[in-house]
């Protein structure tokens, strides 16, 4: 039998759209980010309460809150082990991707690994820096993000360079946004939250663009595992090797 | 006259590695679902590309869930390429 008409036109597709796919698979991070930003929501929102409570006497209202504040901090000593978080995302993985199975690539190589700590380093260096310059100098709030920009960016451009070739490219959607955004409060655009929703300004370049570069790497997986099953499937002459071997 | 590999020359087994060319590891489970194949009629395939040495199979367990990945050797590299040059001559004639 002549199987040559069977075989796929461009057998490469197939390679790039598993590697499309792969890159791509950030419903995880999505859930992290979630995660966090519900940490962070529970914390500032028991804080609150509990000083407001405490503050007017309401002993009630503040046990509430200090039992919000529990499970919050519990979460975070929980991702801090770096065990623990493993294991979780792992879990998560398995769990979200119960249908589809797993494709992964290999571990980074321990020169990628040493790059990443010398990143993670320069980069806690660059947030104390900010602090300290925060406390010696009058820094108008509005110009927080535009400063942290200086190596929020260069710190995820880092990451994902480092971390390649297991992201795609829509994870540069984050450092750009964040860029993007950076450049827009510099040239005066009103894009500033004042008042009580001032830490919006932080929130959503750091935790709204990383959720929303995500969901873009999220979507692209579904149209590349689309593309991908097509061609995986589409045409294939699926014969059983057990008959296909009994009958030569 | 070219030779063609008949291991490869089957389309499942193709694509199979064609898949596997992208990525490092891929489970059985990625397989089933991504190729629409019965559990038994893929595991008659990659019985056939291990025996080849085309790919290498590791079992393990996930937690307690048993996990099977496949990923491909540079043997299997090597003949898929091969394949294709076989392909394109024969193609070409």
């Amino acid at each position: 039998m002549n199987k040559v008409q069977n075989q796929p036109e461009d057998p490469q597709e197939i390679s790039r759209w598993t590697r499309a796919y792969a890159q791509n698979r950030s419903l995880p991070v999505v859930v992290f980010l979630l995660i966090f930003l519900t940490i962070n929501v529970v914390i500032g929102g028991a804080s609150l309460l509990a000083g407001t409570a405490y503050r007017s006497g309401n002993v009630f209202l503040f046990w509430v809150a200090i039992a919000a504040l529990v499970p919050a901090f519990g979460a975070i000593v929980f991702f801090s082990v770096p065990r623990w978080a493993r294991k979780f995302q792992t879990w998560l993985i398995g769990r979200l991707y119960a249908k589809e199975g797993n494709v992964a690539f290999s571990l980074q190589s321990r020169h990628a690994t040493a790059w990443g700590v010398i990143l993670v380093v320069c980069f806690g260096a660059c947030v104390a820096a900010s602090v300290i310059l925060g406390f010696f100098f009058d820094i108008p709030s509005k110009y927080m993000q535009p400063i942290s920009a200086l190596y929020v960016v260069p710190f995820l451009v880092g990451l994902w360079l480092l971390m390649r070739p297991m992201t795609g490219w829509a994870a540069l959607l984050w450092p750009l946004l964040y860029a993007l955004h950076a450049i827009l409060i510099v040239a005066g655009a009103p894009i500033l939250f004042t008042g009580p929703w001032e830490v919006l300004n932080m929130v959503i370049p750091i935790a709204g663009y990383g959720l929303l570069a995500s969901l873009a790497g999220h979507l692209y997986s579904r149209v590349a595992l689309r593309h991908l099953r097509q061609l995986a499937q589409a045409g294939a002459n699926h014969t059983d090797p057990l008959e296909e071997a009994r009958s030569s | 006259m070219t030779d063609i590999d008949r291991v490869i020359h089957e389309p499942v087994r193709l694509r199979i590695l064609s898949i596997l060319t992208g990525v490092d590891v891929v489970d059985f489970t990625f397989l089933v679902s991504t190729l629409g194949l019965s559990r038994g009629n893929l595991s008659s395939h990659m019985d056939k590309l291990e025996r080849a040495g085309y790919v290498e199979i590791q079992k393990g367990f996930n937690g307690k869930v048993p996990r099977t990945e496949y990923r491909i050797t540079d043997t299997g590299r090597t003949a898929l390429t091969a394949y294709w040059a076989a392909l394109d001559q024969i193609r070409s004639l």
